[in-house]
């Protein structure tokens, strides 16, 4: 190897590793990421129960109200910029690719982890303009914390100077089955068909009758 | 001999300067801004744009404004052990030159602090990205419930 070559060869060498190492960094990230949540939730458990807060039309509901259906939860606050319109958004788009009869089996609930500043009212609005089927609940804070316990995630205030602060919760959207167990997570990095023949997934498990101990709301 | 290389020095900081604002305002391109549905008495709203800088030097953007906000932030999302986290950005964001960075659902954005109204899908507002060369770049923002599909291929990112 002469001089000229070394150097060509160093030439492309340098950028060919560098894409590389940034082609595996991002695949050990999406490697990783999905693992985190099923290491605190097993998957084949029963989770989010029990809890009770009141949903956007300020009804008090508990987990119970939901038994029987297809649950997507999502936890968040409405002053998130990013995060939660991105995850609802996500929602929103799934549920409007299944059909009519299909979306009625599905209960997509939006947890307030901001018991300070998110009332049944401030929920409403936000929730409905993503999609009328999404269902906000809020609580007390000591609601809102058994609601986070009950499904094992985790959220805290972070202040950002003055009065003002930000929530940091978890970006995992739960897909439980009508038997109320874990059937997995959404990822917002899928495409909204992923998350659609995920849910399907999940509905045909209640079509074959997987459903909590019969007690199912009307 | 201070003299003359002040009188020297200036002819030339001057061209420097002039060279890279006709640069900043040709070089850096903004496309496909949109923003999402937002409540004034939420108070917070977001931007999302990509930036692409044509020129042969980097270009950073140090911050924006907005008539339809009090102010704009720049913000990143990040999520680590499945715990989602916001973060200033107050250095601002470098587009290196021939590079493209996208301000994206889940990770880059522009915040907009206490929006003035509602904003409503199908309006529009314009986002003035200010440019560490003394630049502004004017971006037109479209209020969209999801991102526009036009112009980039698909979720890859
Ligand atoms: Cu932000």
């Amino acid at each position: 190897m002469n001089r000229r070559t070394l150097l060509l060869t160093l030439g492309i060498g340098c950028p060919v590793s560098m894409a590389l190492g940034w082609g595996l960094s991002e695949w050990m990230l999406a490697n990783r990421a999905p693992e985190a949540p099923p290491s605190r939730s097993p998957f084949g458990q029963p989770i989010g129960t029990p809890f009770a807060l009141a949903d956007h039309t300020g009804l008090r509901v508990t987990d119970r109200d939901f038994a029987g259906r297809v649950r997507l939860v999502f936890f968040g606050f409405t002053h998130c910029p990013d995060i939660c319109p991105t995850g609802l958004g996500y929602i929103a788009e799934a549920l409007d690719s299944l059909t009519e009869q299909e979306a009625a089996e599905v209960r997509p609930l939006f947890i307030s982890v901001d018991s300070g500043r998110d009332t049944p009212e401030l929920l409403a609005s936000y929730v409905t303009n993503f999609h009328p089927l999404l269902i906000g609940l809020t609580g007390t804070e000591e609601e809102v914390a058994q609601a986070a316990k009950a499904f094992r995630t985790y959220y805290a205030k972070v202040p950002t100077g003055g009065d003002a602060y930000v929530m940091e919760h978890s970006a995992s959207i739960y897909l439980l089955g009508p038997d109320g167990m874990l059937r997995g997570f959404l990822d917002t990095h899928e495409p909204p068909t992923t998350a659609v023949a995920k849910i399907r997934m999940a509905l045909a498990d209640m079509a074959s009758g997987m459903s909590e101990t019969g007690d199912r709301p009307s | 001999m201070k003299r003359r290389i002040l009188l020297a020095a200036m002819p030339l900081a001057t061209l420097g300067r002039t060279r890279a604002e006709a640069q900043g305002q040709q070089n850096l391109k903004a496309e496909q801004g949109w923003s999402r549905p937002a409540l004034a008495r939420i108070g917070t709203a977001v931007a999302y744009l990509t930036l692409r800088n044509e020129g042969g030097a980097p270009v950073r953007v140090i911050g924006a404004s907005t008539p339809a906000a009090e102010g704009v932030e720049i913000h990143e999302s990040v999520v680590e052990n499945d715990v989602a986290r916001m973060r200033p950005r107050p250095d601002g964001v470098a587009v290196p030159s021939g590079g493209t960075v996208r301000f994206e659902p889940g990770g880059l954005h522009l915040m907009l602090m206490k929006p003035y109204a509602d904003l409503k899908a199908g309006q529009s507002f314009t986002l003035t990205l200010r440019l560490d060369s003394g630049e502004v770049l004017a971006v037109p923002v479209t209020v969209a419930m999801r991102e526009p599909t036009a112009g980039h291929s698909g979720m890859n990112h």
